[in-house]
């Protein structure tokens, strides 16, 4: 597997893992209704995910040696570029649900988790779009 | 020019001009006007800037006919991919951006505008790839 395969594997399990345990604990109602909470939960499940994708991308990019090191090529720019741009359709549409339909029918602290969910879906989008682009073999 | 590229400047140029005229509506006639009546502004902002790029569309296609019924090409689609790259993490940016303001007592209204504001922005971005992108002969 390429190294810039596993770093997209690694992004895309830590976030899924981390933006459920986010997402069930809003809806479970363990964050308060305040935008204080939200932003005191969100940044310690987005600190902890950082800090573990900056773990895994050291661990790979030593245990992967000069494949690593090296900068991406052709190949893996045109996946990135494909993936960002899938993302963007995701997120412009998920932005335009939260920012023109939700503020007349929604409070302030479900605008901003919806706004963070549609994020976080348009990186499991791009992210996902990574992978199976590596996994088929895709060359742009 | 390439029809794709026609149409991208067209694009920028109706995104620029006519938001950026909505917003100058919107910071002047803040204090003024009553919410609806800016709604309607940004309804007719989106309404207007439709039309434009639609006509454009039609008036580019009927001047060169074979060029705008031509399926895109690998470097249509390169450029394309490559534009949206570059406008996802400044879309991204401005609503992580417009999120925060909240907690900074940023109420929904103020959110749309910011919402509609970056999305104008990412465009903008995304269209200025474009044309960057077939100048350069990418």
């Amino acid at each position: 597997m390429a190294y810039r395969e596993k770093t997209a594997w690694l992004t895309l399990i830590c976030m899924i893992v981390a933006y459920v345990i986010y997402f069930s604990l809003v809806l479970s109602g363990h964050v308060g209704p305040r935008l204080l909470d939200i932003v005191w939960t969100f940044g310690i499940v987005a600190s902890i995910q950082a800090i573990v994708v900056i773990i895994g991308h050291i661990v790979l990019a030593v245990r992967d040696g000069a494949e690593g090191r090296a900068r991406p090529d052709e190949r893996d720019r045109a996946i990135a570029r494909r993936g960002g741009s899938a993302g963007y359709y995701v997120l412009l549409v998920g932005t335009i649900m939260v920012g023109v339909v939700m503020p007349f029918s929604d409070p302030a602290p479900k605008i901003v988790n919806a706004a963070l969910l549609a994020i976080v879906l348009a990186e499991t989008v791009r992210h996902v779009l990574i992978v199976t682009s590596y996994r088929r073999g895709w060359h742009g | 020019m390439p029809f794709r590229e026609k149409m991208a400047w067209l694009s920028v140029t109706t995104t620029v001009v006519v938001w950026g005229a909505y917003f100058t509506f919107l910071l002047t006639t803040a204090r003024h006007l009553p919410g609806p009546a800016q709604f309607g502004g940004l309804l007719a902002a989106v309404i207007v800037q439709t039309g434009l790029v639609t006509v454009g569309a039609i008036v580019s296609a009927v001047l060169s006919p074979k060029d705008a019924s031509a399926a895109s090409d690998e470097r249509d689609k390169a450029v394309s991919r490559r534009a949206y790259a570059l406008a996802y993490p400044v879309l991204l940016s401005l609503i992580v951006c417009v999120a925060a303001s909240m907690h900074f007592g940023v109420d929904a209204k103020g959110m749309t505008y910011g919402i509609m504001a970056a999305i104008v922005i990412a465009e903008i971005v995304h269209y200025g790839a474009q044309i960057v992108g077939y100048r350069r002969g990418a």
